[in-house]
């Protein structure tokens, strides 16, 4: 090797390949082609060891791919076909699994009329089986000399088979998606609708139009259909009935805040939007904010007892009417005498709640409503959610007036979480409409002490048992409930004729589990009613048949045992212990 | 010898040529086949998808009761007809004799 160098580093080694060289000079030559054909071989087994180790990496990566991470790579592996049908917007179903809404594959019927042979033949066989367009306006549409013509949108499968059974050539399908709405009317504000080009324009449509189109999986709503169908069925039968111009009504786990029936009527056919009526699409439910009436006076009482402020021993005189400035607050029907803060619940006294009310005072009062979420926007995941009216500056004649509920409007979703938070056990949950996992963790805060929300819920049995509310007591069902009525609002005054009647109940009463609201915008009373439009006389019984029927469907354990009787000792007899001589509360 | 290893190795060459083209092919085979399962799977999804929606509207809750009431003699239950297990009363059929003559009214027995 040595030497090889010393000769190649000598000069003119490579005028070499000459053959014509002396021979010491040729034996030099033959060493320099020797080194030559050296050179070539390091550089081919070179080469060969650099392929050699390539092909052993590629050995090595294939048996790790094959045999190590097999399973992991054939999951990269698999064919980009979609496994699964892509209808681009996510089904909503109610809280059993049945569809509220849906995309379906449809398809629209077109013609290119220049290869229509005989216009008027087709005109006729089509017109027989496509009902909804004429023969003339086919045959019209057929003879012209354009390239494509609608014939008809969205045909359903049968029409479709039918019309490929006619042969009719120059006739041609256009697949087209399409929202639909099985269950029609029913919960077509919840669910709301969605537009031509399958964007939500209204409901959860509107509200979770990013989640629809983002995952294929189905959105599951709170919604329970049976339920919502008994709902709109009493507010339908109650609504004719009392000639009212709308109707409202919720139903709502008092655990959870799931809504499980929610409707606002007159309603519209979600298929098409566009023949509704504002009126018909507006929401009374979520989106109109009224001044309840009488049932804020549960917030009242809820207030000074849980406060402390007054026990269900104290009371006061409701002989003389109030005078606050230009205005009078008088009890609708006076009973002109002390009484006990049940009582004044139960007979639903404005003159003895307003007493209550002043007990607290304008900050309390405040405080504890907006601690119910009375004050702000709820947060049910509705677009149309309507803000409360909030006085502003609070006064306070604007204490007495809300504590029987005028002059603070809210909407009747965050009227039903209130409600359910002094009857649960003194826990405000956020009202929703999509249907919580079990063991799903649910946001709460602690509004009311659990022994006020024991006492209010004997108070609310009673109203039912004893008071305004009778007509709501759906045997086997404990419940316990508030009537209200208040005047609407027109221009800067009230209505004397236009009242807002409503009922808000919780049932069973020694464990709530439902909250149930109704509500009707302007009844009028009938003969039945000896012409009374109340919140007892028209929305209680509108609440007692929602809660018989919903009660075996839900699995509510009727109970006929005693409780009455345990508040009566518990609460009125008391009472009458310490008013000897006045009228029980009992009939 | 030389020409004997180079003859092996080529005779395994071609072997593996020749299995490693019918996996291919297989491959090919199969993947057709995989795209055909695929897309009757989807016409299946997209026909079960439609019956769904129909299903769901010919359940309309307002339908069913009116079927109920066309067809069923079945009225709403009433609270007062649920009772619980224990307030039945206790049926302990005498060996041979039937069932109804085994229960009679007893203290137990309520609407």
């Amino acid at each position: 090797m040595i030497r090889r160098r010393k000769q190649a580093a000598s000069p003119g080694q490579w005028s070499g390949l000459d053959i014509q060289l002396p021979s010491d000079e040729l034996l030099r030559v033959d060493g320099v082609q020797k080194e030559t054909l050296e050179t070539g071989r390091n550089r081919l087994v070179f080469t060969a060891m650099v392929f050699a180790l390539a092909f052993v990496v590629i050995a090595l990566r294939l048996g790790e791919l094959t045999l190590l991470q097999s399973e992991e790579v054939s999951r990269l592996s698999r064919s980009p076909s979609p496994s699964r049908l892509e209808t681009g917007r996510a089904d909503i179903l109610d809280r059993n699994g049945i569809v509220l809404a849906t995309t379906l594959p449809t398809v629209s019927l077109y013609a290119n009329p220049r290869h229509v042979a005989d216009p008027a033949d087709a005109a006729q066989r089509l017109a027989d089986i496509l009902p909804k367009i004429s023969r003339g306006e086919i045959e019209t549409r057929l003879a012209s000399e354009k390239n494509f013509v609608w014939l008809r949108r969205n045909l359903s499968p049968r029409e479709q088979y039918k019309v490929n059974r006619l042969g009719i050539p120059g006739l041609y399908f256009q697949e087209e998606q399409r929202r639909t709405y099985p269950q029609g009317s029913i919960a077509a504000h919840a669910v709301g609708f969605a537009g031509v080009d399958n964007d939500g324009l209204a409901g959860i449509e509107l509200s979770l139009d990013g989640r629809l189109r983002a995952s294929a999986d189905p959105l599951q709503l709170s919604l329970d259909l049976r339920v919502q169908h008994l709902l709109v069925r009493e507010l339908q039968s109650s609504m004719s009935e009392f000639r009212a111009i709308g109707a409202a009504g919720l139903v709502m786990d008092a655990d959870t805040g799931e809504l499980l029936a929610l409707a606002s009527l007159p309603s519209f056919d979600p298929d098409r939007p566009g023949t509704a009526t504002k009126d018909e699409r507006f929401n009374r439910i979520s989106h109109g904010t009224y001044e309840m009436g009488s049932v804020f006076k549960i917030f009242t009482t809820a207030m000074v007892l849980d406060r402390g402020l007054l026990t269900v021993r104290d009371g006061f005189d409701t002989t003389d009417p109030i005078r606050v400035a230009r205005f009078t607050i008088r009890d609708y029907k006076p009973k002109k005498r002390w009484l006990s803060v049940p009582e004044i619940f139960i007979y639903s006294s404005n003159i003895g709640t307003v007493h209550m009310a002043m007990e607290a005072g304008t900050p309390v009062q405040r405080e504890f409503l907006g601690q119910l979420g009375l004050l702000e926007r709820s947060p049910i995941e509705l677009e149309e959610t309507g803000e409360p009216m909030v006085p502003a500056p609070w006064r306070e004649i604007n204490t007495m007036t809300i504590s029987y509920g005028h002059g603070l409007a809210v909407n009747a979703v965050q009227l039903g979480s209130a409600v359910a938070a002094v009857v649960n056990g003194g826990r405000l949950v956020p009202a929703t409409l999509l249907k919580r996992q079990p063991g799903q963790n649910v946001p709460e805060k602690r509004v009311i002490d659990p022994q006020t929300s024991e006492t209010m819920r004997r108070l609310m049995r009673l109203v039912v048992t004893h008071g305004t509310g009778r007509k709501a007591d759906a045997a086997g069902y404990l419940v316990g409930g508030k009537t209200g009525t208040a005047d609407k609002l027109r221009g800067r005054g009230y209505a004397r004729d236009a009242r807002i009647a409503s009922f808000v109940a919780a049932f069973p009463m020694n464990r709530p589990r439902y909250v149930v609201f109704v509500m009707l915008d302007e009844p009028k009373g009938t003969k039945a009613t000896h012409g009374f439009a109340t919140g007892g006389w028209v929305a209680a019984p509108v609440v007692e048949k929602v809660i018989k029927g919903m009660g075996p469907l839900v699995g509510v354990e009727p109970d006929f045992d005693d409780f009455e009787m345990e508040l009566e000792n518990e609460v009125l007899l008391q009472v009458k212990a310490r008013k000897k001589g006045q009228r029980l509360a009992a009939n | 010898m030389t020409r004997l290893v180079f003859l092996g190795w080529l005779v395994l060459g071609g072997c593996l040529a020749t299995f490693g083209f019918h996996v291919s092919d297989d491959v090919v085979n199969l993947e057709k086949e995989l795209r055909a399962v695929e897309r009757a799977i989807l016409e299946e999804q997209r026909a079960i998808h439609v019956m769904t929606a129909e299903w769901s509207y010919l359940n309309r809750p307002a339908r069913i009761a009116e079927l109920a009431e066309r067809h069923l003699s079945l009225a709403p239950i009433d609270a007062r007809n649920m009772v619980t297990f224990e307030d039945l009363p206790n049926r302990a059929p005498a060996p041979g004799s039937s069932v109804a003559e085994a229960a009679p009214p007893g203290e137990g027995d309520q609407p």
